[in-house]
């Protein structure tokens, strides 16, 4: 008998991930479509925002990411309380992306960065702010499952809901990888 | 998964993040660079498909769409550079 296919979490899950992918395959076509016709505007670009804030928040995704890898191993081998303080780590971190985000805005604005301004700016403005809803709804989602790791709803042999969320964490942070070097890198 | 797979994929990912700062803080448009930022760009998106999602050992349906997936973007920087202006005249409509 052939060995049915492993859905990480379950398939719900998987509906919106890759609602979320077709989203954001959509919204990079309209942006390289932008920036071939638009080439000087997205050449000179990047030099106009702060790639320490982008850098700043890539390390926020990736460890927050890491750190819900971590719960998942920790709760596999049925350590849950570890698996709690590894969800924590991981929520305390990336609170620190809408964080970085607000002082971001706020120094764009400063420098007269506004959604009202050229392609490039209009483009980074749409798809920063599209991936920021979607860390806002992980985050609503990680407090959950922190609840439900707190009073014990996942065990090593049911923790499906936890792997789902994992799951959207991590395609959530996948996107932030394909965003920062399009608008604070690629010259 | 195990954890020390775990530990050395974030420090590679970490490493090559800061790689991809430096590009953006100094490069000068060319092919070459443009091919290094695609490059850790697909490898990133592999390490977290792979190691942190787990997909390597999931549906081969969902691991090959998040995979293609995370080869649309770096795809489209190579392209674009090679093909920009001729990507562009043909995606303009006739005068």
């Amino acid at each position: 008998m052939a060995i049915p296919a492993r859905i990480p979490g379950n398939k719900a899950i998987w509906v919106g991930i890759f609602a979320e992918l077709t989203e954001f395959t959509l919204m990079f076509l309209v942006y390289f479509f932008a920036r071939i016709n638009h080439p000087q505007a997205f050449h000179e670009g990047p030099q106009k925002l702060s790639l320490a804030a982008g850098t700043a928040n890539t390390v926020i995704m990736l460890t927050s990411s890491y750190f819900v890898a971590r719960a998942v191993l920790a709760m596999r081998r049925d350590q849950s309380g570890i698996s709690l303080r590894w969800l924590i780590a991981a929520f305390v971190t990336a609170v620190g992306y809408p964080v970085v985000k607000a002082l971001e805005i706020r120094w764009n604005v400063s420098q007269g960065l506004t959604g009202g301004g050229d392609v490039f700016q209009m483009s980074y403005y749409y798809l920063t702010f599209n991936h920021l809803v979607h860390v806002s709804w992980g985050l609503l989602g990680m407090a959950w499952i922190m609840l439900r790791t707190g009073f014990g709803g996942y065990s090593a042999d049911n923790h499906s809901g936890l792997i789902a969320f994992a799951s959207y964490w991590h395609a959530t942070d996948l996107i932030w990888l394909m965003i920062f070097p399009l608008f604070y890198v690629l010259p | 998964m195990n954890t020390l797979k775990l530990n050395l994929s974030w420090l590679l990912l970490m490493v090559l993040t800061f790689s991809g700062a430096l590009m953006g803080e100094y490069a000068q448009p060319s092919f070459w660079i443009t091919v290094s930022i695609a490059g850790i760009t697909a490898l990133k998106g592999r390490l977290i498909i792979d190691e942190f999602m787990e997909l390597n050992q999931a549906s081969p349906v969902i691991r090959r769409i998040v995979r293609g997936f995370g080869l649309v973007v770096p795809a489209l920087m190579i392209l674009t550079y090679l093909l920009g202006p001729e990507l562009a005249a043909f995606t303009q409509l006739p005068e």
